[in-house]
């Protein structure tokens, strides 16, 4: 391979290391490109650059140490601008080198693959392999705290979901979460007396979620349910959500794609996250069973 | 220099120079440069010269290689004129022996090729003092990079290994066989059939393997090897000291240097400082009157007297 910046000694460990990221992953030799930045807003340019067929990138940056400073602003460009690539290290160390802790840490907090590479024969390890897209993994912290106990495990499995490459799912989830409120938000109102302004039958269960959001913004007596919070603005909000329920999206067809579909998707799962928390106070005062 | 102008130039245009004699790039170093241009820029354009649409690298390489790591497009660039090929050489080791500190491998590497270009140039062996002044190094600097041209490869090999390795981790460094072969020409000019019965080679590798071992823990201690070779200067017994040499030189076992010198030579060393010291101070004292002298004088000297008397009544 042409290499330009990487340090002489290191060409004999990156040509491993492409070597095997070829026999794993089947990129052909068209999707690689050596020492080329992956977004012009992102100061870095790893050492190679596969492209999936998924669009997806996968970075990889041959080093003796870990971590450089500039992988720490690469990974943060990343996440800044919801570039979708997946990066692993391959450090170049003996195999009975032990990872310094902070630095695995660090790599496990970011979703970064760790390889191992000897250098006496090029053989190559994994060290830890869960590199998840950048584009995905700056999603905001959420305390898991601020949500009741009954929704911490399902709310987890999104974000997980979400980190893991399947954003559109992770969306999926939490409007799940928030359909089933919505739902049993009105079961519950219909079960007070007067709690709804209107006695029209209505079936909680098979109606669309739109249309019970749409019925509860109109006909909740939030006097009567003592739920002042549950108002129509928060209704309106849920109603704007529900036509994202089912676009889960398809395999986006370029890179730009790919780019703006992560973007719309972090938008989206911390706004139905924030949106499930309100929800879920607002409906407090209904004492509703989990 | 004819003529130059400054113009940011397109990074993929620029091709390493190979003439230049930097072979190292150490990761680390480069981490701290692209840290700077991050935040302030190249500040020092880079100097190229143009050759069939592109360019090629005269000096910039590591800010060159850092751009292309920064995902720059451009980068400021001096245009020069293309040098000959002496003048491409002599450019490089100019700039840097100016500027900063190179390893010495990567000088060494190169010089042979400068002093070729400069005899044909001269139509003579270039001197010491004529290299100097074309390529900007001092004697010293000559002289050490000459030792390690003549070093087998497989030691600049090894050298070359451990330069890529950050500075605190390199072990078997160019100072390290700097001062073993200056030792080793000390035994050969002065003891020869010591180096005669292993073979240079075969002591190097003793001596490697000792260093390693931790039997020698000094490079400095070398110097003590050319102490013990030139054990004739100070009138010790040089069998006694071809001796030690001998026992130094062989790979299995744990005698050190320091060993070496203590048995054979250190000594007549300790006898002939004192010689010069009290040959100095005599001729010293020779200048003062007793009415010059001072109380803190007086009781140097009467200490003195009480360890010479002691001496001499032992004798």
């Amino acid at each position: 391979m042409p290499y330009r910046a990487l340090a002489p000694h290191l060409h004999g460990a990156a040509d491993a290391v492409l070597k095997y990221f070829i026999a794993n992953h089947g990129i052909k030799n068209s999707n690689i490109v050596v020492e080329e930045g992956v977004d012009p807003n992102v100061e870095f340019a790893p050492t190679f650059t596969l492209t999936t067929d998924d669009k997806e990138l996968i970075c990889i940056e041959i080093l003796e140490n870990l971590y450089p400073p500039e992988i720490k602003d690469f990974v943060l460009g990343c996440k800044n601008h919801s570039v979708p690539a997946k990066l692993y290290c391959a450090l170049l160390s003996e195999p009975e080198d032990q990872v310094e802790t902070r630095a695995y840490q660090f790599a496990t907090d970011n979703g970064i693959g760790l390889l191992g590479v000897d250098p006496a024969n090029y053989g190559i390890r994994k060290i830890n392999n869960n590199a998840l897209s950048l584009s995905l993994g700056g999603l905001r912290t959420f305390k898991m705290g601020d949500y009741p106990s009954s929704y911490r495990a399902a709310l987890q499995s999104a974000i997980d979901t979400f980190k893991n490459g399947n954003p559109g799912k992770g969306c999926l989830d939490v409007y799940q979460e928030i359909e089933h409120l919505t739902r049993r938000i009105g079961k519950r109102a219909a079960s007070i007396s007067g709690g709804l302004r209107s006695t029209a039958s209505f079936n909680w269960d098979t109606q669309a979620w739109a249309n019970i959001a749409e019925f509860l913004k109109t006909h909740l007596d939030t006097t009567v349910c003592k739920c002042p919070d549950l108002r129509p603005q928060l209704f309106n909000r849920i109603i704007g959500m529900t036509e994202y329920r089912n676009d889960v999206g398809h395999k986006p067809k370029t890179l730009a794609k790919r780019i703006e579909r992560d973007r719309l998707a972090k938008t989206r799962f911390e706004g139905a996250m924030d949106e499930l928390l309100i929800l879920i106070n607002a409906s407090k005062p209904l004492r509703l069973k989990p | 220099m004819k003529s130059q102008n400054l113009r940011e130039i397109d990074i993929d245009l620029i091709d390493r120079n190979p003439d230049n004699p930097r072979i190292i790039f150490r990761p680390d170093e480069l981490s701290s440069l692209m840290a700077s241009i991050r935040k302030h820029g190249v500040q020092v354009p880079i100097s190229v010269y143009r050759k069939e649409g592109r360019y090629i690298l005269i000096d910039g390489e590591r800010r060159w290689r850092s751009s292309i790591k920064l995902n720059r497009k451009t980068i400021p660039a001096l245009i020069q004129e293309e040098p000959d090929p002496l003048n491409n050489l002599l450019l490089m080791f100019n700039i840097h022996a100016l500027r900063e500190q190179w390893d010495l491998l990567t000088i060494a590497t190169k010089l042979p090729k400068v002093i070729d270009l400069l005899r044909s140039r001269l139509g003579k062996q270039p001197t010491e003092r004529e290299i100097s002044e074309e390529t900007g190094l001092a004697f010293a600097v000559i002289r050490r990079c000459k030792l390690l041209i003549e070093l087998p490869q497989k030691h600049k090999d090894t050298i070359l290994k451990e330069l890529q390795k950050p500075k605190s981790q390199q072990q078997l460094t160019e100072d390290f066989f700097i001062e073993m072969e200056r030792s080793l020409k000390t035994v050969e000019n002065n003891m020869p059939s010591v180096v005669e019965e292993f073979g240079k080679e075969t002591i190097r590798e003793a001596l490697i393997s000792k260093y390693k071992a931790g039997t020698i823990n000094n490079r400095v201690d070398f110097r003590q090897i050319a102490k013990i070779a030139r054990a004739s200067n100070v009138g010790a017994d040089t069998r006694r000291a071809q001796n030690s040499l001998t026992k130094l030189f062989t790979k299995e076992n744990s005698y050190s240097i320091s060993d070496a010198f203590e048995e054979s030579v250190g000594t007549a060393y300790v006898e002939r400082d004192l010689l010069t010291t009290l040959t100095t101070a005599a001729r010293q004292m020779a200048l003062f009157e007793h009415s010059t002298l001072d109380a803190e004088i007086i009781n140097a000297l009467s200490q003195l007297r009480l360890e010479i008397d002691r001496l001499l009544e032992g004798e």
